[in-house]
Order: structure tokens, then sequence, then C-alpha cells
């Protein structure tokens, strides 16, 4: 199937009645998750993944798609109105967008916010379009060595980058895959770690447990400084108009914020976060007028958030080419195609193309919805904002509650939910990364099954996982970024070579 | 406002040492499965390097813990903060234990009750106000629409 004929069968999956109203759905409740403090875009597609189970794959992938792309959208609201980021990716649009808002530019700014984040997603899905088929083409030549390395070395790598210190990566990503473990197993169907537990023999719930250790464990934070919160301003439809200067200031530190943003969805590890903070690097250093950025240069907010934008778009092509999630997001995604029987890898574009061109077409939809819905409705969202804590938080606690028992209809699921809530909330505390559990928790059960069929395929010779180019090139790269610390300290130490940090958002 | 502080160091040790002890479970209960062989691998072969490495991931906790300097310190709530946290903390469990016994709307209704009480000064009949009409939306939206089947405990007699 060519690209143009692609997208053509795109646009028939997609202008169906299910398809545009989940497109619709999606992007309008990404960007009211990424504006309520309280629930992220990670713990709202939790949340309604139970539902995504009751729509047909394409229709469930598509609505978590635009609640991706539109919590992108929304956090930045937040992080605009009430310096407060709505998610993680949004923490750089803080400094410059607050600093505007309090100059009375922040209906300009969300203007411009929106074209960004329009253009750095609709760019980006083009990219996507181009780069994930021909990676998919790749992708059959991997056998089961290739796809360990791929999976258990792009998780150690995940969770080396994700930020942090080595051990706030690793162990949450350990604690994951050893939950994994935990049900009956897939190939004999053993019991393991169930402890007579019923309800433990079919697993731990994702549900339960993403909802309890992004939703729940948030919410914990949140009413911790419930009475800290700043109202947001009134924004008007007559404010939202950039000047002219707005204007040309943004579309280059745009375009710079597509391509990193782009390229760092690729990668294992928090791309849209990581991608801002590259950006924003960025500006500071080519800009024009870098010297204003931090004190409210409209530069320090185009770049950044066209880049998270773009980064949550092309973080897409890893799951859609290879079946390997790079973020908690594609790892959820992940797990409800699984549910509906459909192993994402190198063989999705050709065995379920509707899937791939669906979602294609379906982001190019959403990216037109939000851009023509979010700035007639920005007046919505600021009302949103002032949605006193007392109000959303019980609300956004039940609807916890009900996503975590949904799923099975099981009170255990319930009671993970609150005992993840709180590991979550202590990991928080002590900085330590959640994603690593929740992607390690997905592909355990992937990584046992490409050992084991590695292991039997090559009658039991373990040297099978680092024969081939592929793979020894992988594991390579593990070893290199895994020992990075240790590098650094030798060549300071018997060299006299000092290599400088750069901090992108906690990372090195 | 107050803010109480944690040593880092601690944590990080006290991190470290769970994950040790948990890790050590773990692997004690993997060598109990069946192993296979290496050519027709049981389902213990995995756990057993899953626990390596979570063992491995606790004694870097640790020793990163050891590198930390005492001065560096974990914000912690104090105050009214803290009591509002363990408020809902202690919320979510009644509500939790009471749901498989009085039902999801009875539990749910004095969850929202007590903590719209705890997170704010309203005045009871508001808040019940407040409470009951969020309730029944919630229960409009997925008991009566998605056909959610929420416990309905001692109630479950009545259809």
């Amino acid at each position: 199937m060519t690209t143009v004929d692609g997208i053509l069968y795109g646009l028939q999956v997609v202008f169906t009645y299910q398809n545009l109203l989940a497109a619709l759905a999606g992007a309008l409740a990404g960007t009211m998750i990424g504006v309520l403090p309280g629930i992220g875009p990670v713990a709202g597609i939790a949340m309604i993944l139970p539902i995504t189970y009751s729509l047909g794959p394409t229709a469930g992938i598509i609505m978590m798609a635009g609640i991706f792309y539109g919590a992108m959208y929304g956090g930045s609201t937040t992080a605009i109105l009430i310096n407060m980021p709505g998610e993680s990716a949004s923490v750089m649009t803080c400094i410059d967008g607050y600093k505007l808002t309090q100059k009375g530019r922040a209906g300009a700014v969300l203007t411009i916010v929106a074209l960004g984040s329009f253009v750095g997603g609709t760019v980006a899905v083009a990219g996507v379009m181009l780069f994930a088929p021909a990676l998919g083409q790749f992708g059959i030549l991997f056998g089961p060595a290739e796809f360990f390395a791929l999976t258990a070395g792009g998780l150690m790598i995940l969770s080396r980058i994700s930020g942090g210190t080595l051990a706030a990566g690793l162990f949450p990503m350990a604690i994951g895959i050893m939950l994994s473990t935990v049900g009956q197993e897939a190939v004999t169907g053993y019991n393991r770690f169930t402890f007579g537990f019923n309800d433990l023999s079919q697993g731990i719930e994702l549900v339960a447990l993403v909802v309890g250790l992004y939703g729940l464990a948030e919410i914990m934070l949140v009413v911790e400084t419930v009475h800290r919160r700043v109202r947001p301003v009134k924004v008007g439809l007559r404010d939202m108009m950039p000047t002219r200067t707005e204007f040309r200031r943004s579309w280059a530190p745009a375009g710079r914020g597509t391509i990193i943003g782009f390229i760092f969805g690729l990668l294992p590890g928090p791309a849209a976060t990581l991608s801002s903070f590259a950006s924003y690097r960025l500006e500071k250093a080519v800009s024009k007028h870098r010297h204003e950025i931090g004190e409210g240069a409209i530069e320090g907010v185009a770049g950044p958030e066209t880049a998270n934008n773009a980064a949550a778009t092309s973080s897409m092509v890893p799951l859609l080419a290879l079946g390997i999630p790079f973020n908690a997001i594609t790892a959820l995604m992940l797990a409800a195609l699984m549910v509906h029987g459909i192993q994402p890898g190198p063989l999705l574009i050709p065995n379920h193309p509707e899937i791939f061109w669906g979602v294609i077409v379906s982001m190019y939809v959403g990216n037109l919805v939000l851009l023509f819905l979010n700035i007639p409705l920005i007046g919505v969202w600021v009302s949103m904002l002032r949605v006193p804590a007392y109000i959303f938080l019980p609300l956004i606690v039940v609807l916890a509650v009900i996503g975590s028992y949904s799923v099975r209809n099981s009170i255990f699921d319930v009671y993970i939910f609150l005992l993840v809530g709180i590991i979550g909330y202590v990991l928080r505390k002590l900085e330590f990364q959640l994603a690593p559990m929740v992607i390690g928790m997905v592909l355990g059960p992937l990584i046992e099954k490409h050992l084991r069929e590695g292991l039997f395929m090559s009658l039991g010779e373990v040297s099978v996982f680092v024969n081939s180019p592929i793979a020894i090139t992988i594991w390579i790269l593990v070893l290199i970024i895994m020992t990075f610390g240790i590098q650094r300290a030798l060549l300071e130490r018997l060299f006299g070579i000092k290599l400088g940090k750069v901090a992108l958002g906690g990372n090195e | 406002m107050p803010v109480g502080a944690l040593e880092k160091r601690k944590a990080y040790l006290a991190m470290g040492g769970i994950g040790v002890v948990c890790a050590a479970c773990y692997l004690g209960l993997s060598l109990q499965l069946p192993q296979g062989r290496l050519d027709q691998p049981g389902p213990g072969v995995f756990p057993i390097v899953v626990g390596v490495l979570l063992t491995l991931a606790s004694l870097v906790t640790i020793w990163e813990g050891w590198q930390l300097d005492r001065r560096e310190q974990i914000a912690m709530p104090v105050g009214s903060d803290l009591r509002r946290l363990l408020g809902l903390i202690a919320l979510l469990f009644g509500f939790l234990i009471a749901m498989p016994i009085v039902g999801y709307i009875v539990s749910s209704a004095l969850f929202c009750i007590l903590l719209m009480r705890i997170l704010s000064d309203l005045s009871w009949p508001r808040v019940l106000a407040y409470s009951l009409a969020m309730c029944a939306a919630l229960y409009g939206a997925f008991v009566s629409f998605l056909k959610v089947p929420m416990p309905r405990g001692i109630w479950d007699f009545w259809q």
C-alpha cells in the first residue's frame, strides 16, 4: 500500500461515526485532563482504558492518541495561566508563559501555543506516516534475540534516561517487571506468586496499578498543597489575537521545536518532557531574543510547546512499527491493543492497516479539532481551573475507584489501587521515576516471551542473544548508557577530562 | 506554610533495604518454581533473572543512599497539610472497606461528604448538596448508562 493509498484508506476508516467521535472525545477529554490538576495523561488514559475495551481496537487507540496530544495542549494552559504545569512536559512553559500572562499577554500566548501544537503535531504525523512503515519493514528481520535486546535493553536505557539517578529508574523498573510475573504464566499456565488468591491468578491489573501510581499519588500531592492554588486570570476571546511581532518571533522556534520533538519521540524516555527542555535550551542558545528568554519571551513558549506535541506524536513510531512502547502512555496503548488480541510489531501495518492508517488520519483530524475548538473554548478551560479543589478532588478519586474496579469487577483491584497509590506517593517524594515501573510491567511478559523463544529455538544456546549484529549493537549501546557515570569518573580521574553536564529536566 | 523534612539518605537506605528483603523473598519463591531445561525453559527461569535484577537495583539504591550528603532533605507535609493527607488516606481505606458491605452508592456518598468537609470550610448543608449531586451524576453515568456493576452490598436484594 502506497502512502497515498494509505491516507485514502485511513480517511475511509476515520470518517465513520464511531471513530470520528472517538477522535473528538479523546482530544477534548485530553485537554480537560491536561487542565485539571490531580490527573495527568497517564492516569487519564488508564481510567478510560476499560471504556476503550468496549470500543473496537481502532476507535480505542484513536481515542487514546487523542487524549495524549490533547493533554499536551491542556497542560500548557495551566502552566501559562496559573504557573502550574498540568503535566511534566509543560514545566518549561511555566517560566516564560506565566511571565507573559503577568504582562497581560495570556490570550495571545495560548493562541501561539495552539498554533504551535497544531504545527508540531501535524508535521510529526507526516513523519510517523513516512518513517513507521520503513522501520516496520526493517523490524521484520528481527528474531527473538533482537526483540529481546530491544525490549530488555530499551527498558534499561529508558530507566537510565528517565531522569534522576541510576537507582531512581532501575529500582522502579525492577519492581514493575517483578509485578508482571505475578499470575498465570502464559506458556504452561502455571500459577506464580499468587499465594492462593484467585484474584491474583489473572495477574495484577494494569489499570489499577497505573491509576494508583499516577492518579492517586498525584491527588495525594495536590491534597497536601490544596490551599496554595493561584486563581487564573480571565481571558476573553478579544485577548486571543497575537500581535504581528509575536507571530514573527514564533515561527522559527516552532520549526526548531518540531524537529527536536520528532527526533526525541523516536528515542526511549519521557520524550515530550525531554524535548521541551531541549527546545528551551536551544532557544536560549540560538534565538535572536535569547536574552529575553526567562523574562517572558514568546520563543520560550512556542519552541517547547511545539516540541512536546511533536514528540508525543512521533513516540507512536516505535509502538506502531516495532510494538515497543518507549513511554508510559504508549505502554498503555500496547496493553489495550493486546486486550483486543492484536500484537503490535512489524506485522501490524501489513496485517492491520486499518489501525495504522486510522490512527495516522485521526491524528490529523484530532489536531484540527484541537485548533478549531480550543481557541474558542478557552473560556471553558479557564473556568475549569476555577472549579474548587473540594469539588474536583472527590470526583476524581471516585472516578479512579470506578475505573480500577470496572475492568474485572474486582474489589481486589481497588485495594491494589490504594496500595500502589501510597507506594507511588512515597516513590515520588523520593524522586524515583514511575514510568519505568509501568513500562516494566507491560514489557515484562514480552521480555519473558522473547527470552524463552530464543532459548527454545537455539536449543538452549545462551549465546544466541548476542550473536546477531543488531542485538550486539543494542547491547553495546545499553552498556555505554548504563555505565556513563563510571566512564565520566574514569575520564576525570585518569586523564583529567571533565565532561560538561547538561541538565534536561533532571536528566544529564 | 510549615514544611517538614526527611533525610534523603535515610530514605534511600530504607528503600534499598526493603528492596533487598523483597528480592530475597522473591528469589526464594522463584527457586521453588519448575525451572525446566535451557532448551525447554520452565516458568521459574525468568523470575530468577528478575530477582537478580531487583537485588542489583536495591543494592544500587543503598549505594546511592550511602553516597548522599546528610544535608539533602525531602520536603514532607506537616500540620494541616499532613492532617489533610492522612484524612484522605483514612477516608479511602474506609471507603474501600465499606464498599462491599454497604454498597457503592452509600460508601461513595459518605466518602465525598467527608472528603469535601476536610478540604473546605463549607457548611454541612452545602457539603451534603454538592456531594449527593456529584454521586448521583457519577451513578447515572457509570452504573445506569455504562452498566458498570458496582458492588451493591447489603442492598443486593433490591433490583
